[in-house]
């Protein structure tokens, strides 16, 4: 039925309320969505679940000038006009693992906790049984039809997420040679470094950033950052990089990173840690100095709109995830903040005509936003009443907004008073219910975001690996009939 | 790894060559052999390049030891209870032993198992863990030379020391110092009931190789990934001996007792 203002008070057609909401249901009325798209970018938040997105655009809200409390604010993505809720279990667990979910994101069929794009036929860790089920993912597809590739991630560049876009293994953990076990190398698997650099060049990467630098490097060498790589078998795998494709570099600080000249790179490697790199709101204490997710998005476009057939990019905010294993909200929330600037500096790069943008998670985590704390009460801070007042559990002690359901932030015996405690410091942890070493996943649907052509797709509940088809529809990789 | 723990006098086992000897009241070094050849083992130490062994005794009368492995401003520290010495009298490895790089990064070694698992300053700060760089590279808070009162200067064994006495937060002080190592030679203090002495046993050079090969060949496990890892055997029977932190502190000695102090343990 189509709103008569007429036969509604002044009180209520005058509200702002009533007039936002009107025009954003106008506005898509309008709204015309271009079947086929020349570009793709897929933002992964690894971790990021819907309470997460809630409390960091309550806390990136809550920075702004003039806020009304935090509450109104939207992270960039979040005004695309195309979401789908998104189902993530593995084919094994009903709270799944990055490896498995990204797996159903790459190559369209959902696998094992573990796997990285090879099928459930597989068993984890065993080689021999992966033989004959690895996937084709979509950096396959897109190299395949003349497009340029690239993965950035705050995570390892070997690490499970951006792992399962271009390597094929049964065990994550297989991110060095030094991590393979004799069966393995009997039944020639190879490890996942090694599957990102040692590729045609058809086939090849043209941005690969990231963390993982002591996974490419021999155990005798020690880095810029004098770390000693894990390699065992000797190979300098950023050497190879550079030694195999053309106009290709390898750049592992700050330093070497702004001194790209992207016009005449055409492969570039980057490993700005020897594991994963900083969290964000720690990124300025790194030895050599490290980008940010932003500013590697920006880099990795303007080497990958080089070429005229578009591009496939794929950045993962990798610490999200950890902030939240480590029961740190402010550290997780901080990550997303960086996601969503990320996302906003790609919208802001790209046609919007031309380019699909999607904004999704791998899975969620155990992180709760509770109690009845008023209005632009600090998202990080202890719960508010309406009122003012301190809220009281009943052990006649103060809690937070933010908890987790389980973590190293677990009470034992009697709970922390945490009336004079900075709850809002970074490095404060949350308090959780369940005591376990690291806070866990959690198995409720997480959110797609989509704005661009093929957006359209986005629609609905939707199984993680309909993303793959999404995709693969929108920029006809030849995947699937179209 | 050189056995040199094995010579350690104050479990009967002789001196290294390469070992300073120390007078009383350590108690140590007073074999004829060592006493005779002390000119000679009195070689200069290297203060970023060595080893150095504590005994440190409480007010119970319990007992046990420290050794501070320096290669520049990297540490390794292996806290040994009484039942850990007799271990390693035994060549047996300890459970576990955990180092300090210089850019901050604590690393749990497991040799055992030859696995270890770093935190990195972002991890250490996530869990709220703080920790204190310049008391584990001195053992003590450097700071405590200049905030008690200098008293006479001796010689210790091979050590020129400076002593040092008063009262900090309420607790009283003694502090023998060895500034050429920026090290104590015994260090003590007492509030109320509580006691705790600490002792140079020992302390003998220690090339970066030598360093080096303590570490060397441990599958290392980045603890961000913790939480990707619980199927790990490893990672499952460390969470199960309380090894992983959750809730205290998330450092514990060789047999999986919480440390209170951000692994300074004293």
């Amino acid at each position: 039925m189509a709103a008569n203002a007429a036969v509604l008070p002044t009180t209520q057609t005058d509200s702002q309320w009533f007039k936002d909401s009107a025009a954003n249901v106008a506005a898509k009325t309008q709204l015309e969505t271009k079947a086929h798209a020349k570009n793709v970018i897929l933002f992964v938040g690894d971790g990021m679940g819907i309470s997460t997105l809630t409390a960091a655009r309550i806390y990136q809200g809550q920075q702004m000038a003039g806020n009304k409390g935090g509450e109104e604010n939207f992270l960039s993505f979040e005004q695309f006009p195309h979401t789908a809720l998104v189902k993530t279990y593995n084919t094994n667990q009903q709270t799944p693992d990055s490896a498995g979910t990204m797996t159903a994101m790459a190559t369209g069929v959902k696998s094992k906790a573990g796997a990285i794009s090879v099928s459930d036929a597989s068993l984890r860790g065993n080689c021999l049984s992966s033989k004959g089920n690895e996937l084709i993912s979509l950096v396959d597809l897109a190299n395949a039809k003349g497009l340029s590739t690239g993965i950035v991630t705050t995570a390892r560049l070997t690490h499970a997420t951006p792992a399962a876009t271009y390597a094929h293994t049964p065990e994550r953990d297989w991110e060095s040679d030094a991590n393979l076990p004799a069966e393995a190398v009997a039944n020639g698997c190879t490890d996942i470094a090694s599957q990102l650099v040692m590729r045609d060049e058809a086939n090849a990467l043209s941005v690969a950033m990231g963390g993982g630098r002591s996974y490419f490097i021999p155990n005798d060498v020690t880095d810029g950052e004098n770390k000693k790589g894990k390699r065992k078998d000797g190979q300098d795998l950023t050497k190879a990089w550079v030694d195999k494709f053309s106009n290709a570099a390898y750049v592992w600080n700050q330093a070497g990173f702004d001194a790209i000249d992207t016009a005449a790179t055409d492969h570039l490697l980057g490993l700005f840690n020897p594991s994963h790199m900083q969290y964000e709101t720690d990124r300025s204490d790194d030895v050599g100095g490290e980008p940010s997710l932003t500013e590697m998005t920006a880099k990795a476009l303007e080497i990958l709109k080089k070429n005229d057939k578009g591009y496939l990019l794929i950045v993962e905010a990798g610490r999200i995830d950890h902030g939240h294993h480590a029961g740190n909200a402010k550290r997780a929330l901080i990550d997303a903040v960086e996601l969503s600037n990320a996302v906003k500096a790609a919208v802001a790069g790209t046609d919007p005509d031309d380019t699909l943008v999607m904004v999704t998670a791998d899975h969620s985590h155990v992180f709760t936003i509770a109690g009845y704390p008023k209005r632009g009460n600090p998202i990080l801070g202890l719960v508010h009443n309406v009122d003012g007042s301190l809220a009281i559990a009943d052990d006649n002690k103060p809690y937070t907004t933010l908890a987790y359901t389980n973590g190293p932030g677990a009470v034992e015996g009697v709970r922390d008073d945490l009336t004079s405690v900075d709850t809002q410091d970074k490095d404060f942890m949350q308090q959780s219910l369940i005591p376990l070493g690291s806070e866990t996943h959690a198995g409720e649907d997480i959110a797609l975001h989509a704005t661009g052509p093929g957006s359209q797709l986005a629609q609905g509940v939707i199984e993680q690996n309909v993303i793959f088809h999404i995709i693969n529809q929108a920029q006809q990789l030849g995947g699937t009939k179209y | 790894m050189k056995s040199w723990l094995l010579a350690l006098p104050l479990i009967g086992l002789g001196c290294t060559a390469a070992a300073h000897p120390l007078s009383s009241p350590a108690s140590v070094g007073t074999s004829t052999d060592t006493q005779t050849t002390a000119s000679q083992l009195c070689a200069p130490l290297d203060a970023e390049h060595l080893s150095a062994h504590y005994l440190i005794k409480n007010e119970a009368g319990q007992s046990w030891q420290i050794r501070l492995l320096r290669k520049d401003r990297n540490l390794i520290v292996q806290r040994l209870a009484q039942a850990d010495v007799q271990k390693q009298a035994g060549q047996q490895q300890v459970q576990s032993f955990e180092s300090w790089t210089q850019d901050g990064e604590y690393v749990r070694y497991f040799p055992r198992e030859k696995r270890s698992i770093t935190y990195r300053k972002g991890d250490l700060r996530a869990l709220n863990i703080q920790y204190d760089g310049d008391s584990l590279y001195h053992l003590v808070p450097s700071k405590l030379t200049t905030e008690l009162e200098p008293g006479a200067q001796s010689q210790q064994g091979c050590f020129a020391t400076q002593t040092y006495r008063g009262e900090r937060h309420g607790v009283s002080m003694d502090l023998a110092w060895i500034p050429a190592l920026a090290l104590p030679y015994g260090f003590s203090h007492h509030q109320g009931q509580d006691a705790l002495s600490y002792q140079l046993v020992d302390a003998s050079p220690l090339s970066a190789a030598e360093f080096d090969a303590m570490i060397a060949d441990y599958q290392d496990l980045d603890f961000a990934d913790v939480g990707d890892s619980e199927s790990d055997p490893f990672i499952a029977k460390m969470i199960h001996q309380g090894f992983i932190q959750h809730g205290g502190s998330g450092f514990y000695d060789s047999e999986g007792r919480p440390l209170a102090d951000g692994g300074h343990g004293h």
